[in-house]
């Protein structure tokens, strides 16, 4: 195995402060071609279920794909998968920025942390050279703080992963930032990680990579790059207005979740849009390695109590941040972006969990003397003490850090969180897009919408349109989708490159890059491999069927008003059609023949 | 009868000069329909991909608006 991966990963044992190094095995490499899918396979065989995720005997791993780090355009992804601290499933977060490839240049495909350290540590890989440093000067420090130390100490030419306060004090939504503002956010990767004591990753590498048929690789390359920079969305929507340019599109539909789902649309959408973003604070894109798009949003509040510096909103974040608690101050909002970067959270389910808390107020079950200050719907100011408390634990901070489930759950009012396995949902209401509902109960890390993107064909027609308000045909839609980004995270692609290429391009690349013989209905049978695998671990881990639903609010209570007014989600007969296709039983469960085809 | 086009994205070129985002109000003849109210503010049909009415997806630019109809109008777009 000599081309597009290393071909070896590293392990630390935080325990004994000792690492090696270890060939990756090629059959698994092909069975689940590497990032998300590698690293699930390796979690899942060495990895209790069962294991509390804050444990040390729970694993982390850090894990670039084989396109990773290569010349394919939009090749630099890399994932954490652990066991997630929020959900207690199978976790895997996605994230961009140059870490990924600098991992493999300095001589790995992944990294395998196990234990705990005995005091704060950072792991430096220079160019192979693996040294574990202790690092109690940089406990406690933001991300921005600790990225400049370590540039300072180490060279301006590595490149970190690290966690912020968020992580060190468990926040069980904390995420791992690279480069300052690129978030591995869901889940809370970050808490695993700080459990570990591990403060930070540093790589600098110089080491080159290689492609199996190189003519063919560069030919494949300079295809997807003309069809990403000829794609209307990749060449010109994405790095015009970056993905903040779905506000308005969600909220005409109705579909924008507005004071913790309560409505489906936000009257201040049109002031915190990626449109009224580009005109007000963006001071430049930016681009993850190798990524011809350029969808990242360098911004600046100039001024005023909110004024810095920083990256975002992203559409996510700025639904989170504003609609969602009802806040329509760009610069409010922002600020409280900025604060999850520097802090280390996630921005969806920090903002989620601070909408669910403004309900609890707002229905009189919480008060502001248990807060500690007034925190209501549309208060910018609060939202941004409330998030800089959540990342310290600090005062009632404490309590949102364990998020909107638990939050719900503690103050007697389970039904007004708003996610499913413990996970915030992101910036879709599915009564407006009912096959998100379907996505958001399957997906196997918690709500989320990079799993299976159906608002792609629902609502913004592509590569298809379908009606947003029927169900027919959405569960085989919805698996296809799944399937296609799981071998997308695994082969260390951007799921945003799917605007403008699809499978026979992927497959192509991975092709020529790795020397398997990759066609599209391998790539997509790897997709359905790596989902089943995730699977089989959330089952063991004790997840049912009763797990895969929504929140009552969503399946019975119909919309209010817009676009969407009287909807709610028929998720059984969905539910049922899904399973089916699947090839699994009515409790969701893989049957043997379809483990056997998919050799697991 | 009256429509509020509204444009998004790289279509708010569109919006008369000095009108503030989202929307204009027009004034149209009563069988309008909405490649008539592109062509009002000389909107390129092609540079158009999602056309919404009142909420809900509209393929068919032939079809007639009603009286205080909202047409939501963006070029390709995506993010997530």
């Amino acid at each position: 195995m000599t081309h597009a991966y290393v071909g070896q990963l590293l392990r630390v044992d935080l325990d004994r402060r000792q690492t090696r190094t270890e060939p990756l095995n090629r059959d698994l490499a092909r069975l689940f071609i590497g990032g998300r899918g590698l690293a699930t396979k390796l979690f899942s065989n060495e990895v209790d279920p069962n294991v509390d995720p804050l444990h040390p005997a729970n694993k982390l791993i850090l894990a670039a794909g084989p396109l990773t780090g290569t010349a394919a355009p939009c090749g630099s992804r890399f994932m954490a998968v652990t066991k997630g601290p929020l959900t207690g499933a199978i976790a895997s977060s996605n994230c961009g920025g140059d870490f990924g490839p600098d991992l493999k240049y300095a001589g790995y495909d992944l990294i395998v942390f196990d234990g705990v350290a005995k005091e704060p540590t950072i792991l430096v890989i220079d160019d192979g050279k693996v040294e574990l440093r202790p690092a109690a000067d940089l406990w406690g420090r933001t991300v921005d703080e600790v990225e400049d130390t370590l540039h300072t100490r180490l060279g301006r030419d590595f490149k970190f992963v690290s966690i912020g306060p968020a992580g060190e004090n468990l926040v069980r939504y904390a995420a791992i930032i690279n480069d300052k503002s690129r978030a591995a956010g869901r889940s809370g990767v970050g808490a695993v990680l700080g459990s570990k004591k591990v403060k930070a990753v540093a790589v600098r590498g110089t080491g080159g990579l290689t492609a199996a048929d190189p003519a063919g690789f560069r030919t494949t390359c300079l295809d997807v790059l003309e069809k990403l920079k000829n794609g209307a969305v990749t060449g010109t929507g994405l790095p015009r207005f970056g993905t903040a340019i779905l506000v308005n599109v969600i909220n005409e539909h109705g579909a924008f979740p507005t004071h913790n789902f309560q409505q489906g649309q936000f009257p201040g959408a049109e002031k915190i849009s990626g449109e009224t973003i580009a005109d007000q604070i963006l001071r430049r894109n930016r681009a993850c390695c190798s990524c011809p798009v350029a969808c990242g949003r360098v911004t600046e509040i100039k001024g005023g109590q909110y004024a810095g510096r920083g990256e975002g909103p992203e559409y996510e974040t700025i639904w989170a941040l504003g609609a969602a608690v009802g806040v329509s101050n760009l610069a409010a909002a922002t600020k409280a972006n900025y604060i999850c970067n520097q802090l280390g959270l996630d921005t969806i389910s920090a903002g989620a969990t601070i909408a669910c808390a403004m309900e609890l107020v707002e229905k009189g079950v919480l008060t502001e003397q248990e807060i500690g200050f007034p925190l209501r719907f549309g208060d910018g100011e609060a939202l941004v003490r409330a998030m800089t408390q959540i990342g310290r634990r600090e005062g009632f901070g404490d309590v949102l850090a364990e998020g909107g489930a638990r939050l719900a759950a503690k103050y007697g009012r389970p039904e007004l969180f708003m996610g499913v396995k413990k996970q915030e949902f992101p910036a879709y209401d599915p009564r407006g897009i009912l096959g998100m509902g379907l996505q958001y109960a399957t997906s196997n890390r918690g709500a989320c919408h990079v799993r299976g993107y159906m608002v792609s064909t629902e609502i913004l027609g592509l590569p298809m349109k379908m009606d947003p308000h029927t169900t027919a045909g959405k569960a085989a839609v919805n698996i296809a989708f799944q399937n296609l980004t799981a071998a997308v995270d695994s082969a260390g692609m951007c799921l945003f490159a799917t605007f403008s290429i699809g499978a026979p391009e992927l497959a192509a690349l991975l092709k020529t890059a790795t020397g398997f013989d990759y066609d599209v209905d391998e790539l997509l049978l790897a997709g359905e491999r790596i989902w089943n695998l995730e699977k089989l671990f959330n089952l063991r881990a004790g997840f049912s069927r009763k797990d895969d639903t929504l929140p009552p609010r969503l399946l019975h209570e119909p919309m209010p008003a817009g676009p969407a007014a009287g909807k709610t989600v028929p998720l059984t007969e969905m539910l049922d059609e899904y399973y089916r296709l699947r090839g699994w039983d009515d409790q969701g469960c893989p049957t043997p023949e379809k483990l056997a085809a998919l050799h697991l | 009868m009256t429509i509020e086009l509204r444009l998004f994205g790289t279509l708010r070129a569109y919006l008369p000069a000095g009108h503030p985002p989202p929307g204009v109000q027009l004034d149209m003849p009563p069988d309008a329909s909405i490649a008539d109210a592109l062509a009002r503010l000389a909107i390129p049909p092609d540079e158009v991909a999602l056309t919404v009415v009142n909420g809900l997806y509209e393929r068919d630019r032939t079809r007639r608006l009603s009286d205080g109809a909202t047409l939501s109008v963006w070029s390709h777009v995506a993010g997530g």
